[in-house]
């Protein structure tokens, strides 16, 4: 058992574009231990859903990317593609965003679920299709041989990230990503979508990335908040609710709705040409020169991580 | 205002097997003048496309809407034209709502163009409404994709203020927007309610975005009202089990939700309800006032206050 499963240190992920290099992720450093359910939380265009498929290896080819992604002693961007497609899938299971489009149309959903059983653990195909209703029956889908048979546009949206559970469940990975599990669900869906989420991450480690707080409350242990490709702040799941040390988070947790509705001023840097300094100074109401000119590094303050130089 | 009453759109699908869905079902409701009013409801429960029969965008099936003293449903094209501009939409996604192919002011300045404004003061006031949405003059020349999600939906609403409506449908207006992003328009959009004295009907799954929004929500469940109130009441003392479920209050494995034909003599919520008795199979259950201004679509609202006091 090794105590840090994942260890992610100095991450950097690069997109060339026609109007420049996007800096998607800027130096990310993240560790989860065995049994830790992360969250990662920020809003569109942070990098979040990057840092996911930057540890499953899923980015596109010309995507450039520096840094050290080590999970359980293997270095992930070092392994040659056969080996990664071994992990991948069997060790790191992952449950990717829109479940809509993750879903291959014209596959009936328990042969798609039956397929990492039969690629991974040489399964015979009746074994794997019985073994993919008793999964539809784990995520608590109804009439799960019938179901089985079905194709994707008969399931619900529910339904359908409910099969994509079952699918990242298959091979029993010690390590599961789910991208944004929750997005584009009704209320009422959500909160059962969430109460299976709960049940799996019993036993398991978990990377949840998303953007809905209540979610990452719910079901997490620890939050990390992303902004402009970098972490800002890491802490415990109940310390990160009770108060919030970085200005953008305390920000982002104003402007929900049920937290009083109150805006950040401003809009996200572009991604291009990142702003000097601290990524936030020119949204935040505590700047001072230092933050125009110093990118602030992780500061430990009472046990916990922010990236400002308030704590300092 | 606007009174809705005995609404009813309904879609014949299928090539082969026709298939009835009632979007909306025997909807009534009004706003008052100055008033948000609300709709809440999940995907598919027939709320965004009430908020389309309420401006005719879409052809409502029955049911008669009266809007100013005029009644709407009856109106030909001519006189529909001449009533248009003072009723605003405002749909989901503002990137796919502008023309990619026009900067932002060319979109603003499109009402303009039709309107009895002269030509030579369009600029003028394209201006003058982009600063009152809080988008700079350098916008202006922009096309959508150079902005962002936050500033398209800011030129929408000045498009949509341009001929100074006094009666405006939101549907879902920050729903593909970021939380931060949401805060900011959503409070322009308070400002600017109060600033031209508008009326709005505000549609969202979110209730606890209508908490800020709104002075009445009506809860929709598969083309039906199933609750109307005031924000406090519906927060405060909610009464038809599905808005208790929305507000968190009682747990429950609910279905989910199918289609919305299926037949006609039962309460739309009978699946799902935790409180259905013999009568809710064969008896629909209308609208009725519980409490003052407080009207709720259940049979068994009494009984289920006589559990709790137990």
């Amino acid at each position: 058992m090794f105590e840090n499963l994942l260890n992610v240190s100095d991450l950097h992920v690069r997109f060339p574009t026609d109007v420049g290099l996007v800096n998607a992720i800027n130096g990310v450093d993240l560790s989860i231990n065995s049994g830790d359910i992360m969250g990662l939380i920020g809003e569109s265009g942070c990098g979040k859903s990057v840092l996911g498929l930057a540890i499953t290896r899923l980015l596109q080819e010309d995507a450039i990317v520096n840094g050290r992604i080590n999970y359980r002693g293997d270095e992930l961007h070092a392994l040659d593609k056969k080996t990664m497609r071994q992990i991948r899938g069997k060790d790191i299971g992952i449950i990717l965003q829109n479940p809509g489009t993750s879903l291959n149309p014209v596959i009936p959903i328990g042969k798609q679920i039956a397929e990492p059983l039969v690629i991974h653990q040489r399964m015979k195909r009746f074994a794997a299709m019985d073994k993919a209703v008793s999964l539809l029956e784990r995520v608590k889908i109804r009439e799960p041989e019938k179901r089985a048979k079905e194709y994707p546009h008969q399931f619900s949206g529910g339904m359908k990230e409910r099969a994509l559970i079952a699918m990242s469940l298959a091979n029993e990975s010690e390590f599961i990503i789910a991208d944004e599990p929750t997005k584009g669900l009704d209320v009422t869906v959500k909160k059962n979508i969430v109460k299976l989420l709960k049940e799996i991450a019993n036993k398991k480690t978990m990377l949840i990335i998303t953007h809905d707080l209540a979610v990452a409350e719910d079901v997490c242990d620890n939050i990390g908040v992303m902004y402009a490709g970098e972490i800002v702040e890491i802490a415990p799941v109940e310390r990160m609710f009770s108060e919030q040390l970085h200005p953008y988070t305390k920000g982002f947790f104003e402007s929900l709705p049920a937290r009083g509705l109150k805006p950040i001023k401003g809009n996200s840097p572009s991604l291009i040409d990142l702003p000097e300094g601290c990524r936030f100074h020119s949204r935040c109401d505590h700047c001072t020169e230092r933050c125009k000119k110093e990118h602030p590094p992780m500061i430990e303050h009472e046990g916990r991580h922010v990236r400002c130089f308030l704590y300092a | 205002m606007l009174k809705v009453s005995g609404l009813k759109k309904t879609y014949i699908t299928g090539t082969f097997h026709k298939c009835r869905v009632h979007a909306v079902n025997d909807v009534s409701f009004h706003i008052t003048k100055g008033q948000t009013f609300g709709i809440v409801g999940e995907s598919g429960c027939g709320k965004s496309t009430l908020g389309k029969c309420v401006l005719r965008l879409t052809e409502p099936t029955e049911g008669k809407i009266i809007f100013n003293g005029t009644e709407i449903t009856s109106l030909d094209k001519e006189s529909l034209r001449s009533i248009r501009p003072k009723m605003q939409m405002i749909f989901q996604d503002p990137d796919s709502s502008l023309n990619p192919r026009k900067t932002l002011g060319q979109s603003i300045a499109e009402p303009l163009k039709i309107s009895e404004i002269e030509t030579g003061r369009i600029s003028e006031k394209v201006e003058e409404l982009v600063r009152h949405v809080g988008l700079l003059p350098e916008h202006i020349d922009r096309y959508p994709h150079q902005l962002s999600g936050g500033q398209n939906q800011r030129a929408v609403l000045a498009r949509a203020l341009a001929l100074e409506p006094v009666f405006i449908v939101a549907d879902e207006p920050t729903a593909s927007l970021d939380v931060s992003v949401q805060a900011q328009i959503l409070n322009l959009l308070k400002d600017l309610k109060h600033e031209y004295g508008l009326t709005m009907l505000f549609i969202s799954h979110d209730l606890e975005l209508m908490r800020h929004m709104c002075d009445r929500i009506a809860v929709m469940y598969m083309g039906k009202i199933v609750e109307i109130a005031s924000v406090e009441n519906i927060f405060h003392s909610p009464m038809h089990p599905f808005t208790r479920l929305l507000l968190n209050e009682n747990e429950n494995d609910s279905e989910e939700i199918s289609c919305a034909s299926g037949i006609s003599n039962i309460c739309c919520y009978y699946n799902n309800c935790p409180l259905k008795t013999g009568k809710c199979a064969h008896d629909i259950p209308y609208l009725t006032e519980h409490m003052q201004e407080h009207f709720v679509a259940c049979h068994n609202i009494k009984s289920m206050h006589i559990i709790e006091n137990d």
